[in-house]
């Protein structure tokens, strides 16, 4: 659940995210039938949107994003919280120790903005990579303007 | 008088079958208000029951007040509605309004050097009336006009600034101590998603439609 409230967020700010020229790659690590299901449930297929699946979380390994021994009194609480804002628990195939994050890389595959969830209620803000795109968009434009 | 104390249960069941808060909080304010005359007529009333219903009802009605204050219609003055139109339709009023409080109103003589070159500004300002010049050592590369910001990309880059902006006109402005506006959207993450907005439509104005994959 916590997974389609981030996707939900992304969403949100996706045109936004579109119009700075930021292609928005989603990884799971379900697996890939697992993936159709969720596609097909949170709408996602789209233009400006890929999604993939990583079952063997390589990527997520790569991208030194958290998989915590055992989750915490903290994971249930989230649980809650996004019990309370609509959200009801998902059959996921993946592996539910493994935390997201979230990675901007700019044109020439420089990380330029990342960040690893600690927990998996702690979930990324999107105005945060919009914030991190519009930077780029300004280091990589403006030569010579930048006030 | 046991209607009272009838009267209190109606208004806390009505309470209930509410959805909006404000109401849910008056009419349990309403139903505490008649708990209490219930208590006080009776013959030896509850100084715990009266103790704990003012407590509830004390916390309703400070609740209510600050309902009330953020539900009240939004009414902005000349200057501030000029600046609405110009560069933040896409926030509701009582977002810009809740911007404008944090920022500080100016008015700057032609001449003046509004950021400097080659600085951590540490303000970033949008520009209400006048005009004012981008200069990049010393030579005109662009001009600002009402609706404009400066100092938007040192405050998203943290970086310093590679030009200067001085006013070519009398100025009227709006600025924002960058620390100020970091405390402010950190409150209102609302907020901060549509001054983001605000800020990429004047980025695409200043910098262009050629924008790459980032």
């Amino acid at each position: 659940m916590h997974g389609a409230r981030q996707v939900d967020g992304i969403l949100t700010r996706l045109p936004e995210l579109e119009r700075l020229g930021v292609a928005v790659i989603l990884v799971g690590h379900d697996h890939p039938d697992a993936l159709d299901a969720f596609v097909r449930e949170m709408g996602l297929a789209r233009p400006g949107l890929t999604v993939v699946t990583d079952p063997s979380r390589a990527i997520f390994r790569a991208a030194g994003l958290q998989r915590p021994r055992m989750l915490g009194p903290r994971a249930a609480v989230e649980t809650l919280r996004e019990l309370a804002a609509g959200y009801r628990p998902e059959r996921a195939s993946g592996d539910r120790r493994q935390l997201g994050g979230a990675c901007l890389v700019d044109r020439a595959t420089r990380v330029v903005y990342h960040r690893s969830s600690r927990s998996p209620g702690d979930l990324i803000d999107p105005a945060d990579i919009v914030h991190a795109a519009l930077a780029l968009l300004v280091q990589e434009r403006a030569a010579g303007r930048r006030v | 008088m046991e209607i009272w104390f009838h009267l209190a249960n109606v208004l806390y069941v009505a309470s209930y079958l509410v959805t909006d808060i404000l109401w849910l909080r008056v009419l349990a304010v309403a139903g505490g208000l008649s708990s209490l005359t219930w208590t006080l007529t009776a013959p030896t009333p509850s100084l715990t029951f009266i103790g704990w219903t003012l407590v509830y009802n004390t916390i309703n009605m400070v609740q209510i007040a600050r309902l009330w204050h953020e539900r009240r219609p939004v009414r902005l003055d000349s200057a501030a509605q000029v600046l609405y139109a110009a560069a933040f339709r896409t926030l509701t009023p009582r977002e810009f309004q809740r911007l404008l409080a944090a920022g500080r109103w100016d008015d700057a003589p032609p001449k003046t050097i509004l950021i400097k070159e080659g600085t951590s500004p540490g303000r970033m300002l949008v520009l209400v009336s006048g005009h004012a010049v981008v200069k990049a050592s010393g030579r005109e590369i662009a001009t600002l006009g009402p609706g404009q910001f400066a100092g938007e990309m040192s405050y998203l880059t943290g970086a310093q600034t590679t030009a200067a902006v001085e006013t070519a006109e009398p100025v009227r402005l709006v600025s924002w101590a960058t620390a100020d506006l970091e405390r402010l959207l950190g409150r209102h993450p609302e907020l901060r998603a549509a001054l983001q907005l605000v800020l990429g439509r004047d980025l695409a104005t200043k910098l262009g439609g050629d924008r790459g994959r980032a």
